[in-house]
């Protein structure tokens, strides 16, 4: 995906939010949330599938 | 004689037991040490003068009765405030809970630490509600680093780990979620425990992210570490991941009788080269010291910090949504920003994040077959200065904020126990290097600690600081 396709799916992304969540994000936060969003999807992107696990409790 | 308030946890209980010194005047002491630090360093937002008193007169009245007196008689100590302290208001940092119905009740872990005898100082300053690494809080200003008050402390217990420096107390708790334990005991060079996930109760604390969330000491000597965790240890039935068929391990013991041979090695890979370089030489040294053989790079820490990553974004979010649509304006805003990326995250990144857990998990389980301790840095660099938004690293300028918990992310995200040893950097700020031991062994990090204080290798000296 070239980096203006991710720029408009980070955008509407956005502006669905407050049907989505119920948040409305301001213009002043836009850019700022964008850069965030943008940094977890990246994060994501480096997880792979491990499989199937029953549920996300976890113990040490 | 020192002041003494200045004095370690362990000599304090030792000399009031003795005789040699009331718990009114330790009490006394750290108030006033308290008071005339804090408008430089932020560390404390709030001060329980009346109530450190009442319970200095009461182990002192004890000690008159001939009754046997606790491990941390007369010890003062104070927690981060998102711990609950009976009649104060719970902040977690923010400004949204100012006005919330103060703590009816201590938290579990401030009542055993009580109940051992320690006197109980105040709550400590922190980054708004945890979901932060450099000590800053927006509300009431940052809390300044000891060796150099222009400098972060490192968070997000921050206020704990200025406490603790600059000897307003001996002992703190702090919260780790992402390393919020480890980088301040780093930055402002002291020692930090964060036990196994699912060691300590977590209730009667405001939460952060559930799935990640530890409770710990922070203290100028590893004696102190050891005593405040044997004090704190056992499960509680409010917090369902804390475990009750884990048997408490004496940590006290493992400075008695240390464990001999240890296997310890130097993790490499992910675990180098991200930083300044004397952060790397202070973890080969703690390394050679402790005997380390090869050193081993785990497969998968890149992947294990970035889903530590989403699983924060998700759960942080999902914590606070309803605060950060009805008054987003009263959060910090870079915390809300943080908060309202989280809250647009697609549900199945989060379920791959937590099964990453389950892998990564094995893979250190199968390293621990060979090897008893693993050493790593615990940041990248040393404290940087308050306000800093980026930092160069190895020539390169990046984000500061992302970067910070590069080295304690993948660790928390799967549990294992860890001490944070400081070292002095030839720069004369101190770091800090991670001591990592399997699930529910803090006893061997601890011993290994001990060992490392006991030759000098690691100190945590008091600091007095000095206006900038």
């Amino acid at each position: 995906m070239s980096d203006a396709d991710k720029d408009l799916h980070l955008e509407a992304l956005i502006a669905a939010a407050p049907d989505l969540v119920g948040l409305s994000v301001d213009a002043g936060a836009r850019d700022a949330v964008r850069a965030n969003l943008d940094m977890a999807l990246r994060s994501a992107a480096q997880i792979s599938d491990f499989g199937y696990e029953a549920g996300p409790v976890f113990r040490a | 004689m020192n002041a003494p308030a200045t004095r370690t946890a362990a000599d304090i209980a030792r000399a009031v037991r003795a005789g040699t010194l009331s718990a009114r005047e330790v009490a006394e002491d750290a108030l006033g040490r308290i008071d005339a630090l804090n408008p430089l360093l932020t560390a404390f937002t709030e001060v329980t003068h009346a109530r450190m008193l009442g319970e200095a007169d009461a182990v002192d009245a004890l000690r008159q009765a001939g009754a046997p007196l606790r491990p941390l008689a007369g010890v003062p100590f104070a927690v981060k405030n998102l711990f609950d302290l009976a009649g104060v208001v719970t902040l977690a940092g923010s400004k949204l809970r100012q006005c919330a119905t103060p703590a009816s009740d201590d938290g579990p872990l401030v009542r055993r630490l009580v109940a051992a005898g320690a006197l109980t100082g105040g709550a400590l300053n922190m980054g708004e509600f945890a979901y932060d690494f450099t000590g800053e809080n927006i509300h009431v200003g940052p809390s300044r680093n000891p060796h150099d008050p222009s400098r972060m402390t490192g968070g997000s217990s921050g206020g704990s780990g200025a406490a603790v420096a600059a000897g307003m107390v001996p002992l703190a708790l702090g919260s780790d979620t992402n390393g919020s334990i480890r980088v301040p005991s780093a930055f402002c060079g002291i020692f930090g425990l964060k036990p196994t996930y699912g060691r300590l109760p977590r209730t009667g604390t405001f939460p952060f992210v559930d799935s990640l969330d530890h409770l710990g000491p922070m203290t100028r000597s590893v004696e102190d570490l050891a005593l405040a965790f044997d004090a704190m240890q056992g499960a509680d039935a409010g917090d369902p991941v804390c475990v009750s068929d884990a048997a408490p391990v004496p940590a006290m013991d493992a400075l008695r009788f240390p464990p001999s041979g240890l296997r310890v090695a130097r993790l490499g890979g992910w675990f180098r080269g991200q930083g300044e370089e004397e952060t790397d030489v202070a973890a080969d040294r703690v390394a050679e010291a402790l005997g380390a053989g090869e050193e081993i790079e785990i497969e998968g820490a890149e992947t294990a910090r970035a889903a530590a990553f989403v699983i924060t974004n998700v759960e942080g979010a999902a914590l606070h949504l309803d605060d950060v649509r009805a008054t987003p304006e009263a959060y910090d805003p870079f915390v809300c920003d943080r908060l309202r990326a989280g809250a647009l995250m697609p549900g199945v990144h989060y379920v791959r994040a937590q099964r990453a857990r389950r892998t990564f998990q094995a893979q250190l389980r199968e390293v621990f077959r060979s090897v008893d301790l693993l050493i790593a840095p615990a940041t990248p660099m040393v404290a940087p200065p308050i306000g800093a938004q980026t930092i160069t690293l190895r020539g390169e300028t990046v984000p500061l904020r992302p970067n910070i918990g590069v080295y304690t992310q993948p660790i928390s995200f799967i549990g294992l126990p860890v001490v944070v040893c400081p070292v002095q950097t030839a720069g004369g700020l101190p770091c800090g290097v991670q001591l990592i031991a399997p699930a529910w062994r803090e006893d061997l990090a601890i011993a290994a600690a001990h060992m490392l204080e006991t030759t000098g290798f690691c100190s945590a000296p008091i600091i007095n600081p000095k206006e900038p």
